[in-house]
């Protein structure tokens, strides 16, 4: 905003102030819905809190790998890619920086790799892996090449071995990639997915690092063009090939939301379904939910104290009984629990149990 | 949970502040009562520990912006913008008043808010960037066109 105001813009200014303060002077919050904000602490001493701390198995895990890449042309240091890229997330998602409490969430649970391999003109670094309950986030970018923000960007093959310090497979994991280029000479890929919870479980036992295996085979690029339809070309043939050690870490902290029922959309009306077992940890979620099959396809949405959500990655589901299902899903980034104020199923919010003193 | 006396205290002092940014941002006030009462709860349940008067001002106003941001976007929340609702209950308002009111609710709801914050709660375009999570280039553009759509409702009083 211009400081030097001239005399006319100074009292149109003015003008401005005193018009929005008579108008708006005379809006006001409706009486009965007053009344309703203040009847909130009063209804608040008659409920009680839970304490939800548990500790959880289950009978079956899904080994998924879902992966996202976008190019964008930032500089990236080693370690520093998962905090880059979460950031962008959460400022696309809510309009307004990370805060800092989650940046140190992400950073206590980033190991750094900063491994390079170059494979004719294209460079390939394994930036950094974040893990904690079975959960990873892997950070690669690719450089040496130009990344064309109309097109898209992906590898013919990629896979993704886990295994103990005493080479016992602890997760196998194949991809397929899709991806947007936003142009420049970096393409950052992020991997994610997660191991079994008996494995994961096994890795603590063990009490030290997990041995990660990447490899990722043939850059393909795809032209989209208006008369010709999609054409994919080689962009550089090779395999990237990477190892490095992971800490296995599990999370201490836990929140429990209360058993609820929950709406959602299906073919435009909207149905009840029963969400219970509700279990939130720093990675991610897990329920039972009961209801119509299709309904649970609207997937749950962490939302933070400051009314900041984010959404989840991948998942899976197993159906114990008939209308009855096992729903377990990882959050797009790891969380600070401390800020989250409760879970979305579909148009409902269920609030999380605060602790009891 | 916020003790009972902090809260109806922080409730009194904001709750019309919120219910009028929300009604900036949705143009509606069922919608805007519904954010306040969100908001409200957050303060409630979440308790924050707010180091002054502005700090919980400002809290108050970004979760504000958040929630109507939420409500706004959910599709059965949709409904038409009507600041005919505000008008009939801003019993007192007189011919000025009701016209800039019009006039206010006929902006785009990104200059609402901006234009709101900027001339009745007094922050500066950078405060107002800040709170809202845009760009400070950004903000300074929606007040600048907000103003030149309210000028035509101003000019008779200038005269």
């Amino acid at each position: 905003m211009n400081e030097i105001k001239s005399g006319r813009e100074k009292a149109e200014e003015s003008l401005y102030r005193s018009a929005y303060r008579d108008a708006f002077d005379q809006v006001k919050l409706g009486i009965d819905a007053r009344e309703k904000v203040l009847g909130i602490a009063a209804e608040g001493k008659e409920k009680r809190s839970l304490h939800g701390r548990r500790r959880f198995s289950m009978a079956m895990a899904v080994c998924m790998a879902v992966v996202l890449i976008t190019g964008t042309a930032l500089a990236v240091t080693a370690g520093g890619g998962l905090k880059s890229w979460f950031s962008d997330e959460w400022g696309y998602n809510n309009d307004g920086e990370m805060p800092a409490e989650q940046q140190q969430i992400v950073e206590s649970l980033s190991t750094p790799v900063g491994i390079s391999q170059t494979v004719g003109n294209l460079t390939v670094t394994v930036d950094s892996v974040a893990y904690s309950d079975g959960y990873y986030w892997l950070m690669v970018n690719a450089e040496g090449m130009k990344f064309d923000e109309d097109n898209g960007y992906s590898c013919r093959k990629s896979d993704l071995r886990i295994v103990s310090e005493d080479g016992r497979e602890l997760g196998q994991c194949g991809s397929s990639i899709t991806q947007t280029a936003r142009g420049g000479s970096s393409l950052k890929m992020l991997f994610e997915g997660e191991i079994s919870p008996e494995s994961a479980e096994a890795a603590l036992a063990d009490g030290g690092n997990m041995h990660f295996m990447l490899s990722i085979s043939d850059f393909v690029e795809k032209k989209r063009g208006i008369v010709t339809g999609t054409k994919e070309y080689v962009l550089q043939e090779g395999t990237w090939s990477f190892e490095f050690e992971v800490p296995a870490a599990e999370s201490e902290e836990m929140l429990t939301a209360p058993d609820s029922d929950a709406v959602f959309t299906l073919g435009g009306e909207e149905t009840m379904c029963r969400v219970r077992d509700i279990q939130i940890n720093m990675v991610g979620i897990k329920y039972m939910f009961e209801g119509e099959n299709e309904a649970h396809s609207e997937l749950p949405r962490l939302i933070f104290k400051d009314g900041s959500e984010i959404g989840v990655t991948g998942g899976s589901g197993v159906q114990l009984e008939e209308g009855s299902w096992q729903m377990k899903y990882q959050w797009s980034m790891p969380v600070d629990l401390n800020q989250v104020e409760a879970v979305k199923f579909g148009k409902t919010e269920v609030y999380v149990e605060a602790e009891v003193e | 949970m916020m003790n009972e006396s902090r809260f109806t205290a922080l409730a009194e002092q904001y709750m019309d502040m919120v219910y009028r940014i929300a009604l900036n941002a949705s143009g509606s006030a069922a919608d805007a009562e519904d954010v306040v009462q969100n908001v409200m709860l957050r303060l409630y349940r979440s308790d924050p520990d707010f180091e002054s008067e502005e700090h919980a001002r400002h809290w108050l106003i970004r979760v504000a912006v958040n929630e109507s941001k939420r409500l706004v976007g959910l599709p059965w929340k949709k409904r038409e913008a009507s600041f005919e609702e505000v008008l009939n209950i801003a019993d007192g308002t007189d011919g000025l008043q009701q016209s800039l009111l019009m006039k206010v609710a006929g902006l785009p709801p990104k200059y609402r808010v901006p234009m709101y914050l900027y001339y009745y709660e007094g922050y500066s375009a950078k405060e107002i960037a800040e709170l809202t999570g845009s760009k400070i280039s950004t903000l300074q553009t929606r007040l600048a066109r907000g103003r030149e759509k309210l000028r035509a409702v101003l000019e008779e009083e200038m005269k």
